[in-house]
C-alpha cells in the first residue's frame, strides 16, 4: 500500500516537473526569441534596415519619417540625430576589413578615393559615439582638410601615437568606431550605392 | 492505447511550441514598437538644455568636453532652436552659404522631415513658416490678419514641437568667425494667433 502511494507520488512529481520544464522552455522561447531578436535587430540591424559594405554599416532609413520601427528604435536608443538618409549617407564601421573589432591598441590605415563626392568627413569615436580626447585636438578629416595624392586618393592613419600625413589619434579609448558621412546632391542614388567606400586595413597591434 | 496517448502528448507539445513561437513574435513586435518610448529621453529631448525655445543658440565647437549627442560630427558647427507651434506659426530663417551647410527640422521623435542643403558656390536664404495642422480652429495666421510674412515657403506640420538644426562645416580657425557669424544670422520666430 505504501509502495503504491510512493509510486503514485513519484509519478505526480515527475509529471509536475515535466510541466514546469515545459513552461520554462516556453518562457525562454518567448523571452529569448521575442526580446532577444528585437534587441539584436534594433542594435545591430538586419537586412530590413541596414546595408553592409565591407566593415561599414549604413541604416538606410535613418531619420526618415517613413523609417521602419527598427531604425526608429535604433536611433532613439543610440541618442543620435542624423540627417535623413535621403540627404546624407552615414556609414559606421566597428570592424576592420578582416572582421576584427577596431581597437585603440592597434593601428589602422583608411584608404580610399572620394574626390567625386561633394562633401564628406571621417571621424573617430569611442564605441559609445563619444569623441576621444587627445592633445592634438584632432577628431576628424573632411574633404577640405585631408591631404590627398595627385589622383585624389588618401590614407588616414588611426593610431595612438603621432603618424605622418593624415593622423587621427585614438588615445586609449578601447573599442573604437569610425563614422563616414557623405553628402552629394549631384550624385544619383545608384551612383552613391556603387561608390567604393574606404577600406580599413590593420597595420599592427601592440 | 499507448500510441494514442503518445500522439496526444506530441500534439500537445507541438501546440505549445507553436504558441511559444507566436508569443515570441508578439513580444518581438511589442518590444520593438515600445523601445523608443522606453528609452529615458529622445535625442531631441536631450537637446532641450542646449537648444532654447524660439531662439537659435550657436553651440560651442564639438569636443569631448562639449558633445551633447553621440556621433555628433566634430567638423561641423551647429546652431539649434526648439520650436512649438501650439500657439501659432513659427518662422525659421537661415542662410546656407555653400556646400556642407544644411538646415534641418526634426520631430520630437527625431524624424528629419525637412532639410535644405547648401549649394556649391551659391548662397541660399531659407525662410520657412511652420504652421500646425489641427482639427480644431487655432486662430488666424499672421497673413489672415493682413501682416506680411517673411517666409518664402510654408510647411504644414502635424507635430506641435521639435528642433531646427543649422549645420555649417568647420573649415578651420581662419574661417571660424565667418561660420559663427552666418550661424548667428539664423532666426526662429513665433507668431502667436
Amino acid at each position: 500500500m505504501l509502495w503504491f502511494a510512493l509510486h503514485k507520488l513519484k509519478r505526480r512529481l515527475l509529471g509536475f516537473s515535466a510541466r514546469v520544464l515545459e513552461g520554462a522552455a516556453v518562457v525562454a522561447i518567448v523571452l529569448v526569441g521575442g526580446l532577444g531578436s528585437s534587441w539584436y535587430m534594433v542594435e545591430a540591424g538586419s537586412r530590413i534596415s541596414t546595408v553592409h559594405k565591407g566593415p561599414w554599416v549604413i541604416w538606410t532609413a535613418a531619420a526618415r519619417p517613413d523609417a521602419d520601427p527598427y531604425t526608429r528604435a535604433h536611433f532613439v536608443h543610440a541618442g543620435t540625430l542624423p540627417l535623413s538618409a535621403a540627404v546624407e549617407r552615414m556609414y559606421v564601421a566597428k570592424r576592420d576589413a578582416n572582421g576584427d573589432r577596431l581597437h585603440s591598441s592597434c593601428e589602422y590605415a583608411l584608404e580610399g578615393k572620394l574626390n567625386k563626392i561633394e562633401w564628406w568627413s571621417i571621424a573617430v569615436f569611442d564605441e559609445n559615439g563619444k569623441l576621444i580626447p587627445n592633445g592634438a585636438e584632432r577628431y576628424a578629416f573632411t574633404r577640405q582638410t585631408t591631404a590627398t595624392d595627385s589622383a585624389g586618393a588618401f590614407t588616414i592613419t588611426l593610431a595612438r601615437e603621432a603618424r605622418p600625413g593624415n593622423w587621427l589619434p585614438v588615445g586609449g579609448a578601447g573599442r573604437i568606431a569610425v563614422a563616414l558621412k557623405l553628402i552629394d546632391q549631384r550624385a544619383t542614388e545608384q551612383g552613391l550605392n556603387d561608390l567604393e567606400v574606404p577600406t580599413i586595413r590593420k597595420i599592427r597591434c601592440r | 492505447m499507448q500510441i494514442a496517448s503518445l500522439t496526444t502528448a506530441a500534439n500537445g507539445r507541438l501546440r505549445l511550441l507553436f504558441m511559444a513561437v507566436v508569443s515570441a513574435a508578439i513580444v518581438h513586435i511589442l518590444a520593438t514598437l515600445a523601445a523608443p518610448r522606453l528609452t529615458g529621453s529622445t535625442p531631441v529631448g536631450r537637446l532641450a538644455r542646449v537648444a532654447p525655445l524660439h531662439r537659435f543658440e550657436v553651440l560651442p565647437q564639438v569636443t569631448p568636453q562639449s558633445q551633447p549627442l553621440p556621433f555628433m560630427a566634430p567638423d561641423v558647427r551647429y546652431a539649434m532652436c526648439r520650436y512649438e507651434t501650439a500657439r501659432g506659426p513659427v518662422t525659421v530663417t537661415a542662410r546656407l552659404p555653400g556646400v556642407g551647410w544644411s538646415l534641418s527640422l526634426y520631430t520630437p521623435d527625431g524624424d528629419n522631415f525637412y532639410t535644405a542643403l547648401g549649394q556649391d558656390g551659391l548662397v541660399s536664404d531659407i525662410a520657412l513658416q511652420l504652421t500646425p495642422i489641427a482639427d480644431r480652429f487655432l486662430g488666424l495666421t499672421p497673413e489672415a490678419r493682413g501682416k506680411a510674412s517673411e517666409a518664402t515657403s510654408t510647411l504644414n506640420i502635424a507635430t506641435g514641437s521639435g528642433v531646427a538644426v543649422l549645420r555649417g562645416p568647420d573649415r578651420g580657425i581662419a574661417y571660424r568667425a565667418d561660420t559663427e557669424a552666418t550661424l548667428r544670422l539664423a532666426r526662429c520666430t513665433p507668431h502667436p494667433f
